[in-house]
């Protein structure tokens, strides 16, 4: 189970919810081995095979910057609306004042001049 | 004149508080401006927040809310390409016959238009062009607004105001 997390980057404790969902454990296996998780087994064994912990703070990055690259694209081909994406930027820690600066970096904005709109018979 | 009723999306709220001009939705005879819970929600700075606080209580627009089961449908439907604020506004304006106030573009224009049909929507420049008509601003005051959002990133497609009056 150990080597397995590794393998695919995940903590230990995902990877045996992952295993739980495929079927490959029993819900009593699932819980004898959350508990030895618990308890601190799956670290030591890490340990004892000099693996490293897996690096949440790289992980979370990484699926900040694909999510944000992601929702822009959505943007752009206005497939999603600008306060969706603003919802999904902030969702990632992305400030309004720095989405708009991206959106002026990548010419987003430029087409983006107002002309006035009014109700009918007002025109 | 008969009232038309305008939901009106955080980005014209937001505006219009920076410009410190909320007054101009109560003066604006024949029109009934009013803002879902979930717009109010996206107005977030304090001195934005306190400019609408003071404007409703003025009574210069009313709070709504999104009822019924085909608004509430509707509303979640929108909330897959859209924002809250943006879902809740288009829902209400399609379901009740509502014109809309929003500076949105794009994805979200397309689908106001689409939805509400030509004629219902409204933006900033639309409401300042509407105020210099009703003489509750001046072409130079107008103006001056528009300098102010232009720093902002509000950008409008014209020099001043008098090429299109």
């Amino acid at each position: 189970m150990v080597l397995l997390a590794h393998h695919f980057g995940v903590s230990r404790t995902a990877a045996l919810y992952r295993l739980r969902n495929l079927h490959l454990l029993s819900q009593a296996e699932l819980a004898v081995l959350l508990a030895e998780e618990e308890a601190g087994h799956g670290k030591r064994i890490s340990g004892l095979l000099g693996l490293p912990e897996p690096d949440h703070a790289a992980g979370r990055g990484e699926f900040r910057s694909r999510l944000l690259g992601l929702a822009l694209e959505a943007y752009r081909r206005e497939k999603i609306t600008r306060g969706k994406l603003r919802e999904l930027a902030a969702g990632v820690g992305v400030s309004g004042d720095d989405l708009a600066a991206i959106l002026e970096g990548d010419g987003l904005q430029d087409d983006e001049r107002s002309v006035p709109l009014l109700p009918e018979g007002f025109e | 004149m008969a009232e038309r009723t305008v939901v009106v999306d955080a980005n014209v709220l937001i505006n219009l508080a920076h410009l410190d001009r909320l007054d101009l939705l109560g003066s604006l005879e024949g029109f009934d401006f009013v803002i879902p819970q979930e717009v109010r929600q996206e107005v977030t700075s304090a001195e934005a927040r306190a400019r609408l606080d003071g404007a409703l209580s003025l009574g210069h627009l009313r709070e709504t809310g999104l009822e019924g089961l085909e608004t509430l449908t509707l509303f979640a439907d929108f909330l897959q390409i859209m924002g809250q604020g943006e879902s809740a506004c288009l829902a209400l304006a399609t379901m009740r016959g509502w014109y809309i106030a929003s500076d949105e573009k794009r994805a979200f224009l397309r689908e106001a238009q689409r939805h509400l049909g030509p004629g219902r929507i409204l933006n900033t420049p639309g409401l300042l062009l509407l105020a210099i008509r009703r003489r509750l601003l001046t072409v130079e005051q107008a103006d001056e607004a528009k300098a102010i959002l232009e720093r902002c990133r509000f950008r409008m497609a014209f020099g001043s105001f008098r090429e299109i009056l």
